[in-house]
C-alpha cells in the first residue's frame, strides 16, 4: 500500500500517442486565435486581454475569443448611429 | 403612367401620424430631391416605398403595379449601409446581383463597370470593414446600380461624409443622374439643388411643397425688406403687433422684413422710418432666396 | 444561380472567415477525446490525485466499449456539445436582423423562407460535420482503448442523435427571430434545451414527446441495438418541433418591422 504515484517511462510512451492530438489541435485553434489578434485593427489592451485568454485558458480560450472577442466585428454597424429605432407594428 | 406613383400615403405608429397624407409622382428620367429636416420622415417614405415598412393607408404603385412585387426594378442606398464587414467589396457585388438572378458571366462585367464608375476598382478584393464611409457609401452605390434598376432611391447620400467625400459622391451622382431616375432624400437644400431639377419638401411628416425648382420660386417667392440701420431692436420691438408685417427676422443691425402687401407695406414702413427718424443706412427690396423659402415653410409648417 | 444558393454560398463564406468552419469541429473532436480517454484513465487518474484513504473502496464500473461511446453522447455533446452549438449559432439571425442587413437583403425580393433555409442547411451542415468528426474521433479512441463496436449502431445512433441537433438549432433560429440580445437569446435557449435534457432522467410517458429524448434513443441503439419504446412518436414529434420552429420564425419575422439601416 502506497500513497502517490510514479510515472514510469514506458507509460508516458503509451500516453503520448493518445495526447497527441489533443496538442495538435490545442495548437491549431491556439495559434489562429493568436494570428487573427494580432492582424486585427484593436487597441493594445483589447489584444493583451484577449492574448491571455487565448494563451491562459486552455483549449476554451481561443473559442471564447472566437465566439466573443471577434463580435464587434459583425455585429455592430459601422456607422454613428448604432442603435437601430425599434418599431412595432401597431 | 408615371413611373412612380404614391398617393395618400400614411404612416402611423399608435396613435402618431409619421407620415401624413403624402401625394407625388416621379416620372421616368427625373430627378427629385426629398427634401426636410431631421425627423420629417423622409426615411419612412423611403422604407414604405421599399416595402421594409408597412403603409397604414394609401397606395404606391410603380409602372401601374403594387410596389412590394416590383422591388426588384428599384436599386436602394441605405442611409447607414454597414453591409459585411467580413467580405470583400467584390464579394459583396457578386451577392448583391446574384440575390437579383444576374447570370454570372453577365455580372462579372457589370461589377467591373461598376466599381470603375464609383471608382474602387483598386480596393475591390479589400475587406469591407477596412473601407472609410465614403468608399462605403460608394460600393453602395454600386450595389445599388447592379440589377439596373428602373428606379434608384437613395437615403441621404451624402449627409455622413466629410466636404471631401460629399463633393466626390455629389460629382458621381451627377454622372449616374443621366441614365438613371433618382429619388433620394436630404435635409440640405444645397444638395438637392445641385442635383435636382424637382424637389419635394416635407415637415413633420406633411409635404408641403411638390414641383421644379423654377415653379417653387416662381410660385411661392416673397418679397422681403432689408433695412439697416443702428439700434434697430428698439423700432423693431413696436413693429411686432402691426398688421400688415408678416415676420421680422433681426440679425446684427439689419432686419429682414416679410409683409402681406408689397405698395402697403413699403410706404407704411418709410414713414414709420420717418416718424421714428430712424437713422437708416440700407432700405432694400429682394427676393427670398430657395434657402429662405425652405427655411420659412418648415418653419410655418 | 438562384437566390438560395447564393445565400448558402455567403453562409459558406462567414463560417469560414469567422473560424466556424474550424473551431467547431474542433471543439466536437475535443469532446469525442475527452470521454473514452478519461474514462479508461480515471482509475489511474484517482490514483495519481492520491488515491483512496484507506479502508474505502469504490468499485468503478467496467465500462464496455458501446457504453463509453454513448456517454461521449449524454455526458459530452450533451451538455458542453449543447452549449457550444447554442454560442454558435445565438447570432446567426439576431446580427442580421439588428444591423438591418436583414431588412436590406430582402428589399432585393428574396423572401424570407430562403433566407431562413439558407442559415438552416448552412449550418445543419457545419454542425452535422462536427458532432460527425467530433464521433468518429471518440471511436478511434474507443476502440483503440476497448474494442471495435458495431458500426451500423453507430450510425444509425448518431443519425438520432442528429435530429435531436437539428432541433437545438432551429429552436435557437426560433428564438433568435424572436429576441435580439444575442446573450438572451443564448441563455434562454441553453436554459430550456438543457432543461428537456435533464428532465429525460426523469420517468413518465412525456418523455415520447421529448426531442431531447431522442439521445436517449440513441443510446440505446448504440448500447443495445434497439429503440426505446414509442420511439416513431418521439421521431415524429421532433421532426414536427423543427417544421414548427421555422414556420414560427417565418411567420413572426414577416410580420414585424425590421430594423433597417
Amino acid at each position: 500500500m502506497h500513497y502517490g504515484y510514479h510515472i514510469e517511462i514506458d507509460e508516458i510512451g503509451a500516453w503520448l500517442p493518445l495526447l497527441l492530438p489533443i496538442l495538435i489541435l490545442h495548437l491549431i485553434l491556439f495559434s489562429v486565435a493568436l494570428v487573427d489578434l494580432l492582424k486585427r485593427d484593436q487597441s493594445t489592451d483589447y489584444k493583451w486581454l484577449w492574448g491571455a485568454v487565448i494563451i491562459l485558458v486552455n483549449i476554451i480560450g481561443p473559442i471564447l475569443y472566437f465566439v466573443l472577442g471577434r463580435r464587434q466585428r459583425s455585429d455592430a454597424p459601422t456607422s454613428s448611429k448604432s442603435t437601430p429605432k425599434k418599431v412595432r407594428k401597431s | 403612367m408615371h413611373l412612380l406613383q404614391v398617393s395618400q400615403l400614411q404612416k402611423k405608429y399608435g396613435n402618431h401620424e409619421v407620415v401624413q397624407n403624402v401625394d407625388f409622382h416621379i416620372n421616368q428620367g427625373e430627378c427629385v430631391a426629398l427634401l426636410g429636416p431631421n425627423g420629417a420622415g423622409k426615411t419612412t417614405i423611403i422604407k414604405m416605398i421599399l416595402d421594409i415598412n408597412k403603409l397604414t393607408g394609401g397606395k404606391i404603385l410603380l409602372n401601374g403595379k403594387r410596389h412590394d412585387q416590383m422591388r426588384k426594378f428599384i436599386g436602394y442606398l441605405p442611409q447607414h449601409p454597414t453591409f459585411y464587414p467580413w467580405m470583400t467589396g467584390r464579394e459583396l457585388l457578386i451577392f448583391m446581383g446574384g440575390l437579383s438572378n444576374i447570370e454570372r458571366d453577365i455580372l462579372e462585367e457589370r461589377i467591373n463597370e461598376l466599381l470603375k464608375l464609383v471608382g474602387l476598382s483598386e480596393v475591390e478584393n479589400q475587406l469591407i470593414g477596412t473601407y472609410s464611409g465614403g468608399m462605403k457609401q460608394r460600393l453602395g452605390i454600386a450595389q445599388a446600380l447592379i440589377h439596373q434598376p428602373k428606379l434608384l432611391i437613395m437615403d441621404e447620400p451624402v449627409s455622413a461624409l466629410d466636404p471631401l467625400g460629399r463633393r466626390d459622391i455629389l460629382e458621381l451622382l451627377k454622372v449616374i443622374k443621366q441614365k438613371s431616375t433618382i429619388l433620394f432624400s436630404t435635409h440640405i437644400l444645397h444638395d438637392a439643388e445641385e442635383l435636382c431639377d424637382k424637389m419635394l419638401i416635407i415637415n413633420k411628416g406633411q409635404l408641403l411643397v411638390n414641383g421644379s425648382i423654377h415653379q417653387i420660386i416662381e410660385q411661392t417667392q416673397k418679397p422681403i425688406f432689408i433695412i439697416q440701420a443702428p439700434r434697430l431692436s428698439e423700432w423693431t420691438h413696436q413693429l411686432m403687433n402691426e398688421d400688415l408685417i408678416e415676420s421680422i427676422e433681426l440679425t446684427g443691425n439689419a432686419a429682414k422684413v416679410r409683409v402681406k402687401n408689397i405698395e402697403q407695406g413699403r410706404d407704411w414702413l418709410l414713414s414709420h422710418i420717418l416718424k421714428a427718424q430712424l437713422p437708416i443706412q440700407k432700405f432694400e427690396l429682394v427676393q427670398e432666396s430657395l434657402e429662405e423659402i425652405f427655411l420659412r415653410m418648415v418653419k410655418s409648417s | 444561380m438562384n437566390r438560395f444558393t447564393v445565400l448558402l454560398q455567403k453562409e459558406w463564406l462567414d463560417a469560414k472567415r469567422s473560424y466556424k468552419l474550424l473551431w467547431l469541429p474542433v471543439v466536437f473532436m475535443f469532446l469525442g477525446i475527452l470521454q473514452p480517454l478519461s474514462s479508461f484513465y480515471l482509475p489511474e487518474i484517482l490514483k495519481m490525485a492520491g488515491g483512496l484513504p484507506d479502508g474505502i473502496t469504490i468499485t468503478l464500473p467496467e465500462l464496455t466499449a458501446s457504453e463509453v461511446l454513448a456517454s461521449a453522447l449524454t455526458d459530452q455533446f450533451d451538455q458542453l456539445g449543447l452549449i457550444v452549438i447554442v454560442m454558435a449559432t445565438m447570432g446567426i439571425i439576431a446580427s442580421d436582423k439588428n444591423n438591418g442587413m436583414l431588412a436590406f437583403i430582402l428589399t432585393r425580393n428574396t423572401t424570407l423562407v430562403e433566407y431562413l433555409l439558407s442559415k438552416l442547411v448552412g449550418h445543419a451542415v457545419m454542425i452535422a460535420g462536427s458532432i460527425f468528426l467530433g464521433f468518429l474521433t471518440a471511436v478511434f479512441y474507443t476502440f483503440y482503448l476497448y474494442q471495435a463496436v458495431s458500426v451500423a449502431r453507430i450510425a444509425a445512433g448518431l443519425g438520432v442523435y442528429y435530429i435531436w441537433c437539428l432541433f437545438m438549432l432551429t429552436f435557437v433560429i426560433a428564438i433568435g427571430a424572436l429576441l435580439s440580445r444575442t446573450p438572451a437569446i443564448a441563455l434562454l435557449s441553453i436554459f430550456v434545451l438543457i432543461f428537456l435534457k435533464t428532465i429525460t432522467l426523469l420517468e413518465g410517458g412525456f418523455q415520447i414527446l421529448n426531442p431531447a429524448h431522442l439521445s436517449n434513443q440513441a443510446v440505446s441503439i448504440i448500447t443495445s441495438g434497439n429503440v426505446l419504446p414509442h420511439f416513431f412518436i418521439t421521431m415524429t414529434v421532433s421532426v414536427l418541433l423543427i417544421v414548427f420552429c421555422l414556420i414560427f420564425a417565418t411567420s413572426y419575422l414577416s410580420r414585424k418591422e425590421l430594423p433597417s439601416m
